[in-house]
């Protein structure tokens, strides 16, 4: 039994494994990630995991001010793995569980995912259901603070017809966190109170202790000919600390060369609100709202403004010994990131060069 | 009529056959092309802004810290 398992299952394997570079003025990451599928009788078992080599220089007490950096390395380890029952072709129902570790932050998450076909297969429509567990923490020693998640994800996609596809998307995210430091706060990172250009002392983050997040997308796939198509989606972001969010993206991909070259091209734009507590500087009052209430230092959750432009190229080669199909890529983003009302890093410019190789059995 | 129009927006205009979907099942269809580099690019993005979710990419924890 198991030998045909193994035999039918090396039908329709697939493997991936890549390396990117993310390189901004402040930090390095060389980011390694693999990923494997196999296919058994009615089920579908896949994994992967992914590892971040992080350098650079972060800020130990002050907000991000880079004269008071000290050189750092950490590396974060994640895994996660799903399997995916399909007795039927019309609907699947699945399982999944992940976990990501580093010297200063752990989470573990783990849910369903069910899918279904409607309408005579016009229409499919996938559901599925994560709660999850994170604890940050200093290392050196210092505040640590834990929270729990729970995400309800909603995908359909419609065909409109044999050139076109329409899929919604939404997600609604709830986020409990214990009273040390609130959600998302960063241990590390402290506000400055200051009067005038001086600072009288600094106090931890301290964001709310819940956060509600929903967000709905819209994505239209067309297809020009046989080897051309393009897709444009727009997203619509908002949560309980007051952001909200706006993201259009544009895609294009080609097949060249009898399918052999795909080469694939995205621009990504997003415009973000700042949180209702986010402040560039906090005053020295101690009848200061900022000073008993929510404080933060994290310049992601001021207003941004993000471009990303990404080019990729994957090559294919067809019947190569036992394989089906072996496929070798490269690309290359440009991600801008300017935060108009963050007066001590106003802009952070990154670049992303990586490779991978996948092939199928 | 109104059942029936939002029927056909659920449901697309008209009915297209199996073999009417070889388009769709085209690399060039794929969005996002590559799964891995999309999850990739994801997790760089979620440390760089505060929104988060209704996303083409998968993934069960980001571990965005």
């Amino acid at each position: 039994m198991w030998v045909q398992l193994i035999a039918s299952a090396l039908a329709a394997d697939t493997v991936g494994a890549r390396v990117d570079v993310y390189q901004d003025p402040w930090i390095t990451v060389v980011a390694p990630a693999a990923e494997a599928s196999v296919e058994l009788p009615d089920v579908t078992i896949s994994g992967g995991t992914a590892l971040d080599f992080v350098s650079g220089a972060t800020p130990v007490v002050l907000t991000d001010t880079i004269s008071s950096a000290t050189w750092f390395r950490d590396t974060r380890v994640s895994g996660d793995l799903s399997a995916t029952l399909h007795p039927e072709t019309t609907w699947s129902i699945g399982g999944h569980v992940g976990a990501s570790t580093e010297n200063d932050f752990a989470s573990g998450s783990g849910g369903i995912t069910a899918s279904t076909d409607l309408a005579h297969r016009r229409a499919t429509l996938v559901g599925s259901l994560t709660v999850g567990r994170e604890t940050a923490w200093r290392a050196t020693g210092g505040p640590k603070e834990s929270s729990t998640t729970g995400q309800v994800d909603v995908r359909c996609t419609v065909v409109l017809d044999k050139n076109t596809t329409l899929t919604a998307f939404g997600t609604g995210r709830g986020e409990w966190c214990g009273d040390v430091l609130g959600c998302g706060a960063n241990p590390y990172r402290s506000v400055p109170f200051v009067d005038g250009d001086d600072v009288v002392f600094t106090v931890h983050e301290r964001h709310p202790d819940q956060r509600w997040r929903g967000a709905g997308a819209l994505r239209l796939s067309r297809a020009f000919g046989d080897w051309t198509a393009l897709h444009a989606m727009y997203r619509l972001y908002g949560d309980s600390w007051g952001v909200t969010g706006h993201t259009a993206e544009i895609a294009v991909a080609r097949q060249l060369f009898d399918e052999r070259l795909l080469l694939h091209g995205k621009g990504r734009f997003a415009w973000q609100g700042s949180a209702g507590f986010w402040r560039d500087t906090y005053g020295t009052s101690a009848t200061d709202p900022a000073y008993t209430d929510w404080r933060t230092a994290d310049g992601e959750l001021s207003g941004l403004f993000e471009t990303v432009i990404e080019g990729q190229a994957k090559w294919s080669f067809y019947d190569v010994g036992a394989l089906q199909a072996l496929a070798i890529d490269l690309r290359v983003a440009g991600m801008w990131f300017r935060y108009p009302n963050h007066a001590e890093r106003p802009r952070r410019a990154a670049v992303v060069i990586g490779g991978g190789v996948g092939a199928s059995f | 009529m109104r059942k029936a129009l939002l029927l056909a927006i659920l449901v697309g205009c008209g009915p297209v056959h199996p073999w009417e979907r070889g388009r769709l099942l085209s690399p060039v269809m794929a969005d996002p092309c590559d799964p891995l580099a999309a999850e990739t690019t994801a997790h760089i993005l979620a440390t760089r802004e505060a929104m988060h979710g209704a996303s083409a990419v998968g993934g069960a924890s980001c571990g965005c810290n």
